[in-house]
């Protein structure tokens, strides 16, 4: 879910992918950058993203770009995401105890 | 030397952990642009050129844990001293179900049936020599789930499981093979299509470990049907029974040696540090 969110908005290369999921994390994520093109290839043969090759100052460079697809399995798992977060942060809330007496 | 010398001798290592990946030259690409971008944003940031290196390397990852990573993705077959064992394990298991088919199976179906007693050493016998060929065969089977995909999860344990059931049955009741070699085939067409889905390049000859005891015992249940050959005294056809155990075995020893042949000869060592998974 977050690579696709961070596709989102615009098509990018692996490096600005990884990139974004570690500002927008604050750096939380901290995982060998390497493993996350794995994840970027699995994404493409499931159908949810698509990449295409270009030039870029003498070498080659695969942009990868959110399909249709992609956006739809987005909206679900951004909207189960919410729920889900919602429900635990109600439960972390708390209630004051009802008085005994 | 190029400018990017660390850069440069990182791909070497990569390129060789990733060799059996089909698409090797893509993901180096990919990788060479990522770490050139990540080392020229970490200098317009007052690093100097060969710390910037240094720390784009860092942040990529090693080799060993990248082509892992590509493994668990169902990316790349990871060649490992298991699965050298297993073609090892996989030539004597042929052996061992050939030497099952051709001597010791059609000689006790037609003893045992036709005598009056079943001798207890020839059942014992058999029950060793099920159990043995059926190990050497799990041996095999669990070579192949590693190498598929480095390590186990999900489909590869009930695959294992199911070899297990099989051992279990292909021990204890030998002579009522079609419960063991069913489960066994379910096993190994799981494990195939496994190491298939991983890009290990396995061939056509690999797929009779799972359709050569369902034709097997289907030609059991044909032959029986029939009525081939003299009846038993519970009514049944020893021969019909050896005839299918026979065509089964000789089909699976024949995928095993194509596996086996394949495996063994792979080279678990080439890149130690890359790809050993055990």
């Amino acid at each position: 879910m977050l690579v696709l969110a961070v596709l989102a908005e615009c098509p990018r290369h692996g490096y600005g992918v990884i990139e974004q999921l570690r500002l927008r994390s604050g750096d939380a994520f901290d995982l060998p950058e390497g493993t996350v093109y794995p994840v970027l290839h699995r994404l493409e043969r499931a159908g949810v993203l698509a990449s295409d090759w270009s030039e870029h100052a003498g070498r080659r460079r695969r942009t990868y770009r959110l399909t249709e697809s992609g956006r739809v399995a987005l909206t679900e798992q951004r909207s189960a995401w919410e729920s889900f977060s919602a429900a635990v942060g109600s439960v972390l809330q708390g209630v004051p105890c009802p008085r005994t007496t | 030397m190029s400018s990017h010398d660390m850069i440069d001798s990182y791909l070497v290592e990569l390129r060789a952990a990733l060799q059996r990946h089909p698409h090797v030259d893509d993901l180096v690409a990919e990788a060479t642009d990522h770490l050139v971008e990540c080392t020229g944003r970490l200098e317009s940031i007052g690093h100097d050129h060969s710390t910037a290196q240094a720390l784009a390397l860092a942040r990529y990852g090693d080799p060993s844990v990248v082509a892992r990573a590509f493994a668990k993705a169902g990316g790349i077959a990871m060649p490992t001293k298991t699965a050298r064992v297993a073609g090892a394990a996989a030539l004597g298991a042929a052996a061992g179900w050939l030497g099952l088919a051709v001597g010791v199976f059609p000689y006790l179906a037609t003893v045992m049936w036709f005598s009056d007693g079943w001798p207890g050493a020839w059942v014992l016998m058999l029950s060793l020599a099920g159990a043995s060929t059926t190990a050497a065969t799990l041996v095999l089977l669990h070579g192949l789930l590693l190498r598929g995909a480095g390590s186990y999860s999900g489909t590869a344990y009930l695959s294992m499981g199911l070899g297990i059931a099989a051992l279990v049955l292909l021990t204890l009741v030998t002579w009522a093979w079609p419960f063991g070699v069913v489960p066994l085939a379910i096993a190994f067409a799981l494990a195939v299509r496994r190491v298939n889905a991983s890009l290990a390049g396995t061939g056509p000859a690999e797929w009779l470990l799972a359709v050569a005891w369902p034709v097997g015992c289907a030609l059991y249940l044909v032959l029986e049907t029939l009525g081939f050959g003299p009846v038993a005294e519970f009514g049944n056809y020893p021969w019909a029974n050896a005839a299918g155990f026979l065509v089964g075995a000789v089909l699976f020893s024949a995928g095993l040696v194509s596996i086996g042949i394949r495996l063994r000869h792979e080279a678990p060592d080439a890149q130690p540090a890359a790809i050993a998974m055990d």
